[in-house]
């Protein structure tokens, strides 16, 4: 499916950009032992900030990843470890078999390496604990996971995962979730490349309820997401219905996740007729998904955009297809635009012939079988307007009915569902069109600003609620020594921050 | 355990037989059926949360022909609400194991008679999401396409197209749901000259509305509420509201107050 391709932008750069950066493997490392101290900050200090400041380089280390490096990270974390902690990162180890080889060779080369990296973490943390934090091993577990599904070593990357999230679930901890979430994520993909993801659903129910007895967001967000494409990917789409009429999105959550679930709320309500809801999710999806990456998303929620639009009987702007990247993918799309709108029935079959196998491997077969009868009506809409009277034989003709009892009938029901404003006069055998109302003495106009305007404050309110404020009860009580601390705490966080300048997005 | 899937057969083809005849006696067959349906309770293959093994096989196969008997039964009976109840049972079968039984002869049909269900109820959306369910090999099947092609012309307004497919229906089950259809067609009909005509002559809309004899079209229209002049079918257009035009009415004015005191609320908070 080529959904598939659309979660998983990541992957397919993932083996060129490794062998590109391998020579420079040391940058990436100092990355990674880097992200590593901020993860344990994060966790000392309680700051979830920053643990998800961590995933969010976690796509751009990612595309780096090799065995070698990987290994090397796993290895130093091993080091003065209490062995009790470590035995699940010596599992994690044998995933990397192949690298066996690679440790021992380089092995005693890199421990001067580790041992000042060693140092120098130590210094810039304060304190190193002794045992090993679950959320490092998580982030070591999770890199090695995104490593194997990007070689496509698919069956490690299902074994792997499933360690994780049986080790995760052993776990209580509000600095772990947005790792978890993401756990899950790698997890999910594994099965759906094996074609199992029919397998776990019942486990990501369970998931998905602990973590909402546990107001876990970040988790609450990714596990409904994978359920509501789980359930899609067999089209269950009333299984999916019944899931989002009985769940509720967090309120919390990040800007992607987001945009994930409006594209799939988007894909159930255009299967259930009900466009104009449909057509409000997918646009959303397609403002929050990120607008310089995430390129297969935006096109496949364009796509459905593209449709649902038609299938409302509006025309989608020129503009929407001249996209940047989105050409390509949209040229099929196009031309069932043009056949509707021009009512060219003969042309919009033959549009619907040609790209048949496209529109069954994007998964919109379905919703462009539907849009016959809008063919119809935007025909039928053009003639009215340009005749005042028509007879309904003429109608039949130019466009292309079968029978003329039927466009008769064709005719009265675009009437009664208000396409056309017209009266039939069956003996005459003609079509009278009305005039037109004068549209700004309704409450047309009105109702149509009404919805900008709720529009904008719907934003407004939106990035009021967005925005992070201090806490302010936090400073009166604070001793000398605890001053200490949280300026030399907030010193590493601006120089996180200054690294930070670009935002990078957690879509995978 | 076999000697109970071997007495629910026994049992469901004796209500088969009694299905197969030409008047069936229907609450002899019900009982007959509801007794094996107690018996399905007791299969242990059937409990919630067993894993598939072979042993059950057999139990799979007698629930599924179990729920098959019981929708034909159901039509025959004219009862859609039983043949919906069923149905939704018969469909984990169908969908869930499918790669573990061997598929049913009358799967398709049974596919295609709940999507006429839905189509003669008038339940569009829940058609499309059923449509989406299905594989492509039951797709193509004749009586699923049947129940497809109906919908088409429904949606496009080809009624006349409509009624005379459903004239040739390719299962004597389909009958019920398409005299069902038939109904609910007219009603659509109706609706569709309410507003797209002034006049009719009374003969036309008959016609139109393909009603045998007078008597049931005179019921009809009045039903509906339709006033005759001079052998014509005179509707009430919407001809006030042109003058009306200038001149809000309380429901409008209402919301256009709601929502002006919604903004100021909301510009409040802004400011």
């Amino acid at each position: 499916m080529a959904t598939e391709m659309t979660m998983d932008q990541g992957n397919s750069n993932g083996t060129i950009d490794s062998t590109k950066e391998h020579s420079e493997p040391d940058n990436i490392l100092t990355g990674l032992q880097k992200n590593l101290a901020l993860l344990e900050v994060a966790v000392l200090t309680k700051e979830l900030r920053l643990v998800s400041r961590v995933l969010r380089q976690f796509t751009r280390t990612r595309k780096q990843l090799s065995e070698q490096v990987l290994s090397q990270v796993i290895q130093e974390q091993l080091h003065n470890r209490s062995s009790s902690s470590t035995a699940l990162l010596h599992s994690l180890v044998k995933f990397l078999t192949e690298s066996g080889s690679h440790v021992d060779e380089n092995g005693h080369a890199m421990d001067v390496d580790v041992r000042r990296d060693e140092k120098l973490h130590r210094k810039g943390i304060g304190e190193s604990t002794e045992t090993l934090l679950p959320e490092t091993i998580t982030f070591l577990y999770l890199l090695v996971s995104a490593y194997l599904l990007d070689q496509g070593k698919n069956e490690e990357a299902l074994e792997c995962t499933t360690k994780l999230v049986t080790y995760l679930k052993g776990f209580n901890r509000r600095t772990l979730d947005e790792l978890s979430a993401r756990g899950y994520y790698f997890w999910s993909l594994s099965h759906e490349r094996l074609g199992k993801l029919r397998d776990i659903r019942e486990a990501l129910l369970a998931a998905h309820a602990t973590a909402v007895l546990r107001h876990d967001y970040a988790g609450q967000a990714m596990l409904l997401n994978l359920l509501l494409r789980n359930y899609i990917k067999y089209r269950l789409y009333d299984q999916a219905d019944k899931l989002v009429s009985r769940t509720k999105f967090p309120a919390t959550r990040s800007n992607n996740q987001l945009a994930r679930y409006f594209y799939y709320l988007g894909r159930i309500r255009c299967i259930q007729l009900d466009y104009s809801e449909a057509m409000r999710c997918l646009l959303q999806a397609l403002r929050k998904a990120p607008q310089n990456s995430a390129l297969g998303f935006r096109i496949q929620a364009q796509k459905f955009a593209v449709l649902v639009q038609l299938l409302m009987g509006e025309v989608p702007e020129r503009k929407t297809f001249l996209q940047e990247g989105m050409q390509k993918a949209l040229v099929p799309y196009l031309q069932l635009a043009r056949g509707v709108k021009n009512g060219d029935l003969n042309y919009f079959q033959q549009v619907v012939d040609n790209f048949y196998p496209v529109f069954e491997r994007d998964g919109t077969a379905s919703l462009v079988t539907r849009l016959r009868q809008n063919v119809i009506k935007a025909g039928l809409k053009r003639l009215t307007v340009a005749y005042s009277r028509i007879s309904i034989e003429d109608v039949r003709k130019s466009l292309n009915l079968d029978i003329a009892r039927d466009a008769e009938f064709i005719v009265a029901k675009a009437i009664r569902d208000g396409v056309i404003d017209a009266i039939i006069y069956h003996k005459e055998g003609y079509i009278e069109s009305r005039e037109s109302t004068y549209l700004y003495a309704t409450m047309e106009p009105q109702h149509t600003f009404h919805e900008r305007i709720r529009f904008c404050l719907n934003i407004h309110n939106e990035t009021v609620r967005a925005m992070r404020f201090p806490e302010s009860d936090k400073k009166d009580i604070e001793t000398l020594e605890e001053r200490r601390e949280r300026l030399k705490e907030e010193q590493e966080l601006a120089h996180t921050l200054v690294e930070e300048d670009e935002e990078d997005d957690d879509i995978l | 355990m076999s000697h109970l899937v071997n007495q629910g057969q026994e049992a469901l083809s004796r209500v088969e037989k009694e299905l197969n005849r030409s008047k069936p006696n229907l609450n002899q067959a019900w009982n007959q059926l509801n007794d094996v349906k107690v018996l399905l309770t007791k299969l242990p293959s059937l409990q919630y949360k067993t894993q598939l093994s072979s042993v059950s096989k057999e139990e799979f196969l007698l629930a599924r022909s179990t729920f098959e008997v019981a929708c034909f039964l159901s039509i025959v009976d004219k009862d859609m609400e039983s043949f919906e109840r069923h149905f939704m049972q018969l469909k984990p079968l169908y969908l869930d194991v499918s790669n573990f039984l061997s598929p049913s002869s009358n799967e398709s049909l049974l596919i295609g008679l709940n999507l006429m269900r839905l189509l003669s109820q008038n339940r569009i959306a829940e058609f499309h999401s059923e449509l989406e369910l299905l594989q492509k090999r039951i797709k193509e099947d004749p009586y699923v396409t049947f129940a497809i092609r109906l919908e088409q012309c429904l949606t496009e307004g080809s009624y006349a197209k409509l009624l005379s497919l459903s004239q040739s229906s390719p299962n004597k089950y389909f009958q019920y749901f398409t005299q069902v259809l038939a109904h609910t067609v007219r009603k659509d009909i109706a609706d569709c000259l309410e507003t797209a005509y002034r006049y009719l002559s009374s003969d036309d809309a008959m016609k139109m509305l393909s009603f045998g004899s007078l008597d049931e079209f005179k019921k009809f229209i009045e039903e509906r509420g339709w006033s005759i002049e001079k052998q014509q079918l005179v509707f009430k257009t919407i001809e006030e509201h042109e003058n009306t035009l200038d001149v809000l009415n309380s429901n409008e004015l209402l919301s256009l107050i709601e929502q002006n005191i919604s903004y100021a609320k909301e510009l409040e908070r802004i400011v």
